[in-house]
């Protein structure tokens, strides 16, 4: 399996390159006020609109997490997140926004392998881009038991470090669970 | 073509020409005279289904629609009458036909009976399928002198013919075939086999082929024959001439056995074209018109569409950025290729998009069987079918409607005894109606049934436990009659197979909601009922449509609201003295004229922070004084109301602002933005579903320079904040029935014995008045109203009238819509009364009248204000009336109101200007129709009978030679959403029938448009 690796908060992850479309570097984001925190916006790509999954945000540590776990509308958007969203794409060099294939034009090959994506066009947010490691499913751990995310679907040993790979479909069940228990009536 | 596409093409073909059928077949039945191009038009649809059906063998179909042709037939030539009886039998045909269609089990045989015992009975139906049992069906190819010359036609070809068999169709008639050497094709059904017909007649055996066509033609009685001019082409030959033609096409491709046809279609169509334009032919050749299965119609996957129209929709916003960021103006090429954007784009929406009134017609089937089976008259009306909403709401707007319909036609309207008793016309009205309102699409079904009885519904919510009593007792009226929509109510104990099958309005108000939709209910005991479905732009129109939007900046971001939502747009700037933002129980509201209007911050709304650009850096800087106290996360409840408090104080930091003033069921409410960016022509995309859940949004769009912004959803908004805005009132079901049918009239008197009439739309203020507040200068009377001066009007200084007698207390009436303030007055006895049209206003010629009236015993005096207060007051329409048209113009009036009519004519009575006045509609159109340049100029009402101002408008636009005749609307409604929609059917302006001063200058403008476009042709036409 080939794995498109990148960083995110200094760690490294992974995604099946058979379901990445493309990686672009940033676009200007419309954010959306009221949304998950994990959702960074909008994008329009060449007549396409991608909703933006901000994995920095999505992956933050432990201490940070509280801010945005308990759902949507956390609060106003601060000026500081203002300034991040004008940033991105101007200064912030490295980053890059990978966007996954949708549902229906997932190739062959990667139904076979039952790669999972979302139904419509999703883009993800990541610090750096690295490089496509092809790797044995074999050799793929189970996520440790401490692991606080529950979209790592595996863990592969490199000879520089660790690559978990994300699973963008169970991320997205996440945000869509969080957004619905957020809009409940009385919430 | 493989068969199956062709069946399941002529199935979709003639379930769309069923429900066409069954659409006339009710017209027909209902209206007074027989249109003779409605009955070709079903008999063509029966024809080319029973021809479509007998190609593919369907049997029953032919069966069937054979027998229902015969008697189409029979009413087509006026043999015979449309009765109720025979559009029973027709309608169960119809609904035989598309029972089999659907494969259904139906009694075809029962169906047929049905059908022919209208018929004459000398006619026999000549049932085809026996005849392909008893005999042969043979085609005869020969040249006429052949015929002639055959031993047992000395009497006349089709008579010999006839002895040998039935003549089904013949491509010549008797009296051609008696001269000349014409080739001719005959059909004829004989028990005799091809072999012993042709030596019968001295034929050659290949000239005697039988026919492979399973089925064919409208029965040819000997009658029909002897007839000699009648009998050309028939409808079959020509039609099967065509159905074969497409199956050869097909066949060229993968060579189907369409062999044994081929010589025969050939003959067919080398057939000479039929020479006379007798009855029969003028059946033949429409059908040759009506389109074919997989000719000029092709389905496509709903999937495909949308697409399409994605595509489409980018290419529009493509093009769009390319406007903004390139100068093309001069580029001829890119200017075809813009148009062919929106050309193409538009005709894909137009795809999506459907009609409701093909939805309201549905139902006028169910409403006719549904009054009929329960005793009851009703009649069925449409309004605003034209409105067209995406296809796929429709669909999910017919059930509930279904449901509506039926109720209303259940529980709503009276038996005809009980109508009657009641001062009612026997024949209740069902009204199903569609318009535009202030960004919804609202749907409304009208009765004027017996009204829903808030008590009736409480009794039966408490004892089917839907509601406490202790609540109960709470329930105001409105609520009361809400309780309808609670789960697990019913009023009528027994359910009907009609109605009330256990799911009941709670189901339809689900429904409804799903598709973002609300109810309404106005209800009048004993006057009727009105159900409004209201449902917001955004659901009706297809997601990638092109809208109208205004780009509107918060808090540094920017976002787009629909134009259809804007009601104003006004600056505020918090400095100026006359600031009209106002602090009301801790809320901003903001007084606009005389309504106070609720504010909502939209960055509050949107949980975005409170910005504003740094006067001096032009940075934009977190506003703090406005600090957003988060609810959810309030620290200590004093430091959180302090917050509150401060929030809800207005930043006088801040620079300009921008109320916008937006519209949500009626009711105005303001949204503050820091400004507005623009307008633009947007392609709206729905919202990703990630971000579907996040309210105040109904979508998104890119503008033109390529941006991303959200669509802010104004009932999202409203639901967020928790407006509640104030209803409609409860007496719209009056208010609108006494504008149709008769005039609210102020009526006082003065000498005793003297009544007075005004109507009450020409008022704007009535006070009573102290006979000691009147001031008099020399010879003129004034009275302080507030701080105005008002020059008072004495009706018998002006008219010959009696005057009263000196009074303690007198009444002042000020008109509406005169440019200065004038006051009338008038003596006791003030009422309002509803006066019917029942006045005469020929008789009273005086200035300032417009009629007498003859009410409950007294005569009324109907005043006409405008000429009343000219003739007091000239200088108050200083500079108006006298203005002359030059030249002469030809103006028609429709109005159907006696008194708007004698009023405007009043006002149009201008040297120069020939007016015509007619009723209706209709009878506009008969003038105009008759005479193209009979009229220069045509103003019309909008609500009339017969013909109404929209369809007069959109028929006067849509003739070529009235196309660019301008055309006015009257109405009395004066809002902006009635003119909009005026402007939309067409009408070139539209003014308000009681604003003389409108009304002249809309005149005036046009009058002088047209003689100014005149005046070259007539120089030319000297020349």
């Amino acid at each position: 399996m080939d794995l498109c690796a990148f960083y995110v908060n200094g760690h490294r992850y992974g995604i099946p390159v058979l379901a990445v479309e493309e990686i672009v570097r940033p676009l200007p984001i419309t954010p959306v006020p009221g949304s998950d925190r994990r959702l960074a916006g909008i994008i329009n790509l060449r007549g396409v609109s991608a909703t933006v999954v901000d994995l920095r945000r999505c992956l933050a540590p432990q201490e940070n997490a509280d801010s945005f776990a308990s759902g949507h509308g956390g609060g106003p958007i601060s000026i500081a997140d203002l300034d991040a969203v004008q940033r991105i794409g101007v200064s912030d060099f490295n980053c890059r926004l990978i966007l996954m294939e949708d549902h229906d034009h997932l190739c062959e090959a990667a139904r076979e392998q039952e790669i999972g994506v979302f139904c419509e066009p999703v883009a993800l947010l990541v610090d750096q881009v690295e490089r496509v490691h092809r790797l044995r499913v074999s050799h793929r751990h189970p996520p440790p038991a401490n692991l606080r995310h529950n979209f790592i679907a595996g863990i592969y040993e490199l000879e520089d470090g660790f690559l978990s790979e994300i699973s963008v479909l169970n991320l997205i069940d996440d945000i869509l669970a969080a957004v619905r228990v957020g809009n409940e009536p009385g919430v | 073509m493989d068969d199956d596409d062709f069946v399941g093409e002529f199935i979709a073909e003639s379930l769309a020409s069923l429900a066409m059928v069954e659409r006339h077949l009710l017209r027909l039945e209902s209206a007074s005279t027989i249109d003779a191009e409605i009955v070709d038009e079903i008999f063509r649809a029966v024809h080319s289904m029973k021809g479509g059906s007998g190609f593919l063998g369907l049997d029953q179909v032919v069966t069937l629609s054979h027998h229902a042709e015969a008697l189409m037939d029979e009413i087509r030539k006026g043999v015979m009458a449309m009765s109720a009886a025979v559009a029973d039998s027709l309608l169960a045909a119809v609904d035989g036909l598309r029972g089999l269609l659907e494969n259904q089990s139906v009694d075809v045989e029962g169906l047929c009976q049905r059908l022919s015992r209208h018929l004459p009975s000398k006619k026999e139906v000549v049932d085809i399928s026996q005849a392909m049992v008893d005999g042969h069906l043979l085609i005869i190819e020969a040249s006429s002198e052949q015929l002639r010359e055959a031993p047992d036609c000395k009497d006349g070809v089709l008579a010999g013919l006839a002895k040998i068999g039935e003549v089904i169709s013949s491509t010549l008639t008797e009296e051609e075939m008696q001269t000349g050497t014409q080739h001719v094709t005959v059909r004829l059904s004989s028990p005799l086999p091809p072999e012993i017909v042709a030596s019968l007649y001295h034929l050659e055996p290949e000239q005697v082929v039988p026919s492979t066509e399973n089925v064919t033609a409208a029965p040819a009685s000997s009658q029909q024959i002897a007839q000699p001019s009648t009998q050309v082409v028939t409808a079959p030959a020509a039609l099967e001439a065509k159905e074969i033609d497409v199956i050869e096409r097909g066949a060229g491709k993968n060579n189907t056995s369409a062999n044994g046809r081929e010589p025969q279609s050939a003959v067919l169509r080398a057939a000479p074209p039929s020479p006379s334009p007798a009855k029969s032919a003028s059946a033949s050749l429409p059908a040759m018109a009506t389109p074919q299965p997989g000719e000029s119609s092709v389905r496509v996957s709903t999937r495909f569409l949308d697409e399409l129209l994605e595509a489409t929709g980018n290419m529009v916003m493509a093009r769009n950025q390319m406007l903004s960021r390139y100068q093309f103006q001069d580029d001829v090429s890119f200017a075809v290729l813009s148009r062919c954007i929106t050309d193409v784009h538009k005709n894909v929406v137009q795809q999506r998009m459907q009609s409701i009134g093909s939805l309201f017609d549905r139902f006028r089937r169910p409403v006719r069987d549904l009054a009929n089976k329960l005793g009851k008259e009703v009649e069925f009306q449409t309004d605003g079918g034209d409105i067209e909403l995406d296809r796929t709401i429709i669909e999910a707007f017919a059930d509930p409607l279904n449901h509506m319909v039926r109720n209303a036609v259940d529980h709503a309207i009276e038996a005809p005894e009980e109508r009657v008793a009641n001062g009612k016309s026997r024949v209740g009205r069902l009204i199903l109606r569609a318009y535009h309102q202030s960004g919804e699409v609202i749907v409304e079904i009208e009765d004027d049934g017996a009204g829903i009885d808030p008590q009736r519904i409480v009794a039966k919510a408490i004892e089917k436990g839907v509601v406490s009593v202790e609540r109960a007792a709470r329930l105001r009226q409105r609520e009361m009659v809400h309780l309808i929509f609670e789960p697990g109510f019913s009023t009528k104990d027994q359910s009907t197979d009609v109605s009330g099958r256990g799911v009941g309005m709670d189901v339809v108000k689900t429904n409804v909601e799903r598709i973002g939709g609300a109810i309404e209910i106005h209800t009048n005991l004993g006057v009727g009922t009105i159900f409004a479905f209201r449902l917001p732009l955004t659901q009706t129109v297809v997601s990638s449509s092109l809208i109208s939007a205004i780009v509107i900046e918060v808090a540094g971001q920017r976002f787009v609201l629909p134009q259809s939502a804007v009601n104003e747009i006004i600056q505020v700037d918090p400095q100026d003295g006359k600031d009209r933002i106002k602090q009301l129980d801790g809320e901003d509201v903001y007084q606009l004229r005389e309504k106070v209007l609720a504010i909502v911050h939209l960055e509050d709304c949107l949980s975005l922070q409170r910005t504003f650009r740094h006067p001096v850096s032009g940075e934009l800087l977190p506003d703090r004084r406005g600090r957003i106290a988060d609810r959810r996360q309030q620290e200590s409840p004093e430091k959180a109301q302090a917050f509150a408090h401060q929030r809800k104080r207005l930043d006088r930091r801040r620079q300009r602002q921008t109320l916008i003033v937006l519209e949500f069921r009626r009711a105005l409410f303001g949204i503050l933005v820091d400004s507005v960016v623009g307008v633009e022509e947007v392609v709206v995309r729905s919202t990703p579903q990630l971000l579907s859940q996040v309210p105040g949004f109904c979508g998104h769009t890119v503008l033109g320079d390529g941006s991303v912004v959200m669509m802010l959803d104004v009932a999202g908004i409203v639901a967020q904040r928790g407006l509640r805005l104030q209803d409609l009132p409860e007496h719209r079901v009056e208010a609108r029935s006494a504008l149709k049918t008769a005039q609210q009239m102020i009526t006082f008197e003065n000498a005793p014995g003297e009544f007075f009439a005004i109507p009450l739309m020409m008022i704007t203020l009535i006070e009573h008045i102290q006979g000691d507040d009147i001031h008099r200068v020399g010879s003129r009377e004034f009275y302080q109203l507030k701080d105005q001066t008002i020059p008072l009007l004495r009706l018998e200084h002006h008219l010959d009238v009696g005057s009263f007698n000196d009074q303690e207390t007198y009444h002042l009436i000020l008109p509406a819509r005169v440019p200065k303030p004038v006051g009338i007055l008038a003596g006791g006895n003030l009422r309002i009364a509803d006066f019917s049209e029942s006045f005469d206003g020929n008789n009273d010629t005086r200035s300032g009248v417009v009629g007498t009236a003859y009410q409950s015993g007294q005569v009324f005096t109907l005043l006409d204000l405008y000429a009343l207060v000219e003739k007091a007051m000239p200088e108050v329409f200083a500079g108006l009336t006298q203005q002359r048209l030059n030249g002469s113009t030809r103006m028609l009036l429709a109005e159907d109101n006696k008194f708007f009519a004698k009023l405007v004519s009043s006002y149009l009575q201008l040297p120069g200007l020939e007016l015509t006045v007619v009723e209706d509609g209709q009878q506009a159109w008969d003038l105009l129709h008759r005479d193209r340049k009979m009229f220069d100029i045509v103003v019309s009402d909008i609500e009339m009978p017969r013909m109404n101002g929209f369809e007069l408008v959109q028929r006067i636009k849509s003739d070529p030679a009235l196309r660019h005749m301008p055309v006015l609307a009257l109405t009395s409604l004066a809002d902006e959403d009635s003119r909009r929609r005026g402007l939309k059917a067409g009408f070139d302006e539209y003014a308000v029938k009681i604003d003389k001063q409108d009304l002249l200058s809309m005149v005036h403008r046009f009058v002088s448009d047209i003689q100014a476009a005149a005046l070259p042709s007539v120089e030319q036409g000297v020349r």
